[in-house]
């Protein structure tokens, strides 16, 4: 019941992954990544980390 | 998160400099226990962890400004230093730090003290021993080694791990409700996809928005603004929606104090009661309604169009008829016999029928006449149908007959239900009962009156939420269609859908991850509860993270009102016990199959002040058995009725490490001995000294 449940959930969750381009795809790693960092936190301090990762990804 | 140890230094009533270790969570004796008589410093104990990781202390320690131990105060000279310290050795993810907390008062005339700046210092310690300071080059810098231990245990989730436990309860009350969303959001990780798409809205859209709209026309500008006026008003509505619900839950919680201080009036107990009786029957009547509503629905979606059919099957009969009255139906010559004369060409009469003869062309003419014959047999199929479906429309009329009296009868005893309510809950404030009772209902009558309201509110503010979605995903296609100047502006645009289609795809995750984190976390609670409990209630999580006690009353499930203090401890355990068991799984499943960069959950210890402090007997030994399982490393702090006999059986087997708060204290006759495992052990000792302190003493097993 557990596995068949996750596996319905990275099923769905790789379903949304495959909408998005590539560099969407990577741009979203990114800004998952920015807020595993800055996650802690009350104010949040990653705005320009984030907007060169969408300089950096999208282009 | 696994404690290692701890060094106290003159912090509360630990005097001087103490060291503690703490049972390791390997090898199953995963737990460390601490003895302590009233006002030994168990609660000093829980408040030296959260002071040292987080520079704070719980709302519970009396006089928190003064942490040094009055003994180390009232010794020093005039002018001398008076240090307090915490020191913390763990280790995450393999890797072992030590965290310490430490300030330098000075003494001043009398007992006073000038209290001086609060440092902290952070190493991880590296393969070979060697000690490396986070943030080392900077001793002020105490914000960027803060980050890191808010990184390791998030400062809204310390709560679930250091508790109170006489307390606890308050983690499964109405007005947590908010702060069990967020800390479960964080410890699972939600939060991160949460934040991201907040973030994306609201900070990187925006900042690309403004430059966006330098590349384009005075329709692109006026798209980009209209679309930030509804990005700012989703926000505005969010906030409102967070206080409506916030509102509609401190109403609930008012609502449950009054009426328990009603249950607890004796002259209206009988009305209480009966109050109670009425609730649960209209619940029962409601999921009834509810019920007969799904039957209802499903019967007309499988037969409901058989209602209107009567005319189409008496036509299709009457065609049938005259057709059979002009000798049409049934075909006189079926083609199959047609075709074997055409194959074997020879007539029945014997005559040949070789190709290409006129006998030939005759027979081939008649074929062709014969060709109605699959329409024929869908005529006499359709004709063989109707009686069955006659017959299946009046008892599909019958049943609805039947659902829809069912429905009008529950209705009415709804109404009925309702109005005894009424009567009920106005006889609970009649001033024959007492000023009390009356006062109480006042209150009640008008809570209800505003509860009604803020419901109101929180519908009205989610139909907002849509139509502004609406408007919102309205403008994003139009700003999608304008043109803009140059290939900066078009790369500026490409960013900004990306950004949006990013923020979605976000958005969308936050969800699936919600609900399973949500079922997870139900699954979890209602099988450990079931371990735990006495009664046959059930715990489970509701969609909207309320914890929820319920039980089953004529086969439906009914909230438990004016359940005891206990078992809504027992609730709160076994809820910070769901959430300890599912950071632990994540971590296990982030190390192998996550589609993502980071590790995701955690392992965490638990450490609980009195955890046995408000149970019942019967929860007592059933939760001392339960709690060695609920972390891998457990940590508690008991006084000794609070350890009665049951306790130390339960956990007997899984205790690592033991100690005594040794309590010094100049009452005289205050000696007081404590019998561990068949030895007795100083716990209260009465000496001379004028200011009390606490001498932590390990209690080891060959002694």
């Amino acid at each position: 019941m557990d596995r068949e449940r996750r596996q319905a959930v990275q099923a769905r969750t790789r379903e949304v992954l495959e909408r998005l381009s590539e560099s969407e795809r990577q741009l979203l790693k990114r800004i998952l990544q920015i807020e595993h960092e800055h996650v802690h936190q009350q104010r949040f301090y990653g705005k320009e980390d984030m907007l060169r990762a969408v300089r950096e990804t999208i282009k | 998160m696994k404690l290692q140890s701890m060094r106290l230094q003159n912090f509360r009533q630990f005097f001087g400099e103490q060291e503690i270790d703490f049972a390791a969570p390997e090898g199953g004796r995963n737990v460390t226990v601490f003895h302590g008589y009233n006002g030994a410093g168990k609660t000093a104990l829980l408040n030296a962890f959260i002071w040292c990781l987080y520079g704070q202390t719980t709302s519970d320690l009396e006089a928190p400004e003064r942490l040094e131990t009055e003994r180390a105060v009232a010794e020093a000279m005039p002018g001398a230093e008076v240090k307090v310290s915490v020191r913390l050795v763990f280790v995450v993810h393999g890797e072992r730090y030590i965290v310490e907390r430490r300030r330098a008062g000075t003494k001043e005339s009398g007992a006073t003290l000038r209290i001086g700046d609060t440092e902290l210092s952070l190493w991880v310690i590296g393969p070979n021993g060697e000690l490396n300071a986070i943030g080392a080059n900077d001793r002020t810098n105490d914000r960027l080694r803060q980050n890191r231990i808010d990184q390791i245990l998030p400062p809204d989730l310390y709560p679930f791990f250091f508790f109170n436990g006489e307390r606890v309860e308050r983690l499964a009350s109405k007005d947590a409700y908010d702060r069990i969303e967020s800390g479960v959001t964080t410890l699972l990780d939600v939060k991160i996809f949460e934040r991201g798409t907040t973030h994306l809205r609201r900070h990187v859209a925006p900042a690309l928005a403004e430059q966006l709209s330098k590349y384009g026309d005075a329709d692109l500008q006026a798209a980009i603004a209209e679309q930030q006026r509804h990005e700012r008003r989703e926000q505005e509505i969010q906030e409102e929606l967070k206080q409506a619900r916030e509102n509609v839950a401190r109403l609930e919680e008012e609502i449950e104090t009054y009426e328990q201080k009603q249950r607890s009036l004796e002259a209206i107990k009988d009305l209480t009661e009966k109050r109670e009786r009425l609730r649960d029957d209209l619940r029962n009547c409601e999921d009834r309604i509810e019920k007969t509503d799904e039957d209802l629905a499903s019967a007309i979606s499988r037969d409901g169009y058989l209602v209107f059919a009567d005319s189409v099957f008496r036509k299709t009969e009457e065609l049938v008829a005259a057709a059979r009255q002009r000798g049409d139906l049934p075909a006189k010559i079926k083609p199959q016999f047609v075709d074997d004369l055409l194959a074997e060409q020879t007539c029945i009469c014997g005559r040949p029928l070789p190709p290409g003869s006129p006998e030939e062309a005759k027979l081939l003419h008649w074929r062709n006449a014969t060709g109605l014959a699959e329409l024929e047999e869908a005529i006499s199929q359709t004709h063989a149908a109707i009686p069955p479906l006659r017959e299946r429309r009046s008892r599909h009329v019958a049943d609805l007959d039947r659902l829809m009296t069912r429905r009008s009868e529950l209705l009415t005893e709804r109404r009925r239900l309702h109005e005894e309510l009424d009567t009920v809950e106005a006889q609970c404030g009649d001033t024959a009962y007492g000023e009390e009772a009356a006062r109480l209902a006042d209150h009640l009558k008008s809570i209800n009156r505003d509860l009604v309201n803020r419901k109101a509110d929180i519908k009205f503010l989610d139909e907002k939420l849509a139509e502004n979605e609406e408007k919102r995903s309205d403008i994003r296609q139009r700003i999608k269609q304008l043109q803009v100047h140059d290939a900066k502006g078009a790369l500026i645009k490409r960013q900004k859908e990306s950004v949006d289609r990013v923020a979605d795809a976000l958005e969308e995750i936050t969800r699936i991850q919600k609900d399973d984190v949500r079922q997870d976390l139900d699954e979890q609670i209602g099988e450990i509860w079931r371990d735990a409990a006495i009664k046959d209630y059930r715990a489970s999580v509701s969609e909207d993270y309320r914890l929820l006690l319920t039980k089953k009353v004529s086969g439906v499930e009914q909230p438990v009102h004016g359940a005891s203090t206990g078992e809504k401890q027992v609730l709160a355990l076994s809820f910070v016990a769901s959430l300890v068991k599912k950071a632990e799984q994540n971590l296990r499943e982030s190390e192998t199959e996550s589609p993502w960069d980071f590790l995701t959950g955690g392992q965490y210890p638990l450490v609980m002040d009195s955890p046995f402090g408000a149970l019942e007997d019967d929860y007592r030994q059933k939760v001392a058995e339960w709690v060695p399982n609920i972390a891998q490393q457990v940590i508690v702090m008991a006084s000794t009725t609070q350890w009665r006999n049951e306790v130390e059986k339960g956990v007997y087997d899984r205790i690592g490490k033991r100690y005594i708060l040794e309590l010094h204290t100049s009452k005289e006759g205050a000696d007081r001995q404590i019998e561990i495992d068949g030895h007795s052990y100083p716990y209260v000792i009465a000496d001379n000294d004028p200011a009390e302190c606490t001498i932590v003493r390990e209690v080891r097993e060959e002694s």
